[in-house]
């Protein structure tokens, strides 16, 4: 029996230095808690711009304030409501702790037809699942978040050019 | 293990253009069924030549809709031919009218058509296991499946649709913006 899901997503977040591309906290008080199964990056440049080579990371977290509130999705629309403490934000300040869990290069030029490079690799779904732990293997725990703990998607990177399309899917126990 | 009856929903040569539905699946009021939709595949079987300008990146959006009235209406294939018919209130199609009521995932996508001899962007999209896959749940087989599929209620819908401000530049052939193929695999179950 699968759990109840929501999809947390953003589309044609614009790039910044240790922006908090998108983030997600399960607050004090939920009473809930959330578990992310995967967390997708694409490459959402459609315009030509100078891309660089950006660090991207997935952060723990233990704060997350301001930004712009993103609603969840939920998978079937009988799923009970997020609770108001679990809260995702793109642009917000995050208050990091712990180590890094995953960091990657990413390219931020946009992708383009008839060409071959990562740029176009990162629109691939398959290949962009950053996080994908113990997806049906009941063995292997998700990232598991309590009350008080979150993640963040980051650029560590001085850019400006090009957008990001990040989603989280989890799931609330 | 029980089975859970299966269906492929399958169209092919779907022309781009401006706001096209791609496809959609529309679970209507009365038919006494869930929908669940596992997994999505959009290939680019385009073989005619697509050329600049008329090739381009574009976007499209995969959401839930809350209504559809389709231009083309397609039937369920059965993964076992003893799978009971579809109701008809369950209705797959491409093109028509969609109301969108919340986009869970968007995709960059060429129109440029394949070619042999490549090994570009066109040429991945068509990779089954690869670029073509654009949405993937977890196995419905499996023992334990720890999140859900996108599960259409009476009343609601799936669709992918090009984004509605595509501006595509005129050519003098007909459909000289590239096509796609879509395949979907759902499951129907008693509601």
């Amino acid at each position: 029996m699968a759990l109840q899901t929501y999809t947390f997503a953003y589309w044609g977040e614009q790039f910044a230095n240790n922006k908090s591309m998108l983030a997600l906290l399960n607050g004090v008080g939920s009473g809930v808690v959330a578990k992310v199964w995967r967390v997708l990056l694409l490459n959402s440049s459609l315009t030509t711009v100078t891309g660089v080579i950006a660090a991207i990371s997935l952060r723990p977290l233990s704060g997350l304030s301001a930004g712009t509130a993103v609603t969840a999705i939920k998978h079937d629309s009988n799923n009970a409501n997020v609770p108001a403490q679990v809260v995702c934000s793109r642009g917000g300040t995050a208050t990091e702790v712990g180590t890094t869990l995953r960091r990657i290069a990413w390219s931020t030029d946009e992708p383009a037809v008839s060409s071959a490079t990562s740029d176009e690799l990162q629109n691939l779904v398959p290949l962009n699942y950053i996080w994908d732990a113990g997806y049906g293997d009941a063995n292997v725990q998700p990232l598991t978040l309590r009350e008080g703990e979150g993640i963040s998607v980051k650029c560590e990177t001085s850019t400006t050019a090009g957008y990001l399309d990040v989603a989280f899917e989890v799931t609330l126990e | 293990m029980p089975e859970t009856n299966v269906y492929t929903y399958a169209a092919q040569y779907i022309s781009i253009l401006p706001e096209r539905v791609l496809f959609a699946i529309f679970n209507g009021a009365g038919s006494g069924r869930v929908v669940r939709v596992h997994d999505i595949w959009m290939s680019n079987p385009h073989i005619a030549t697509v050329s600049p300008p008329q090739s381009m990146t574009m976007t499209a959006y995969l959401s839930f809709i809350d209504s559809y009235v389709p231009h083309f209406r397609l039937r369920a294939v059965p993964h076992d031919m003893r799978s009971p018919q579809v109701p008809t209130d369950v209705v797959f199609g491409w093109g028509g009218k969609v109301n969108i009521s919340r986009t869970i995932r968007r995709y960059s996508w060429s129109n440029d058509e394949s070619t042999t001899g490549e090994s570009v962007w066109e040429q991945w999209q068509n990779l089954h296991g690869l670029g073509s896959s654009i949405w993937s749940s977890p196995n419905p087989f499996l023992q334990y499946r720890p999140t859900q599929a996108l599960t259409l209620r009476e009343g609601e819908g799936l669709s992918l649709t090009l984004d509605p401000s595509l501006v595509l530049v005129p050519a003098l052939i007909y459909a000289p913006w590239g096509s796609v193929d879509i395949m979907i695999d759902c499951t129907i179950e008693e509601g």
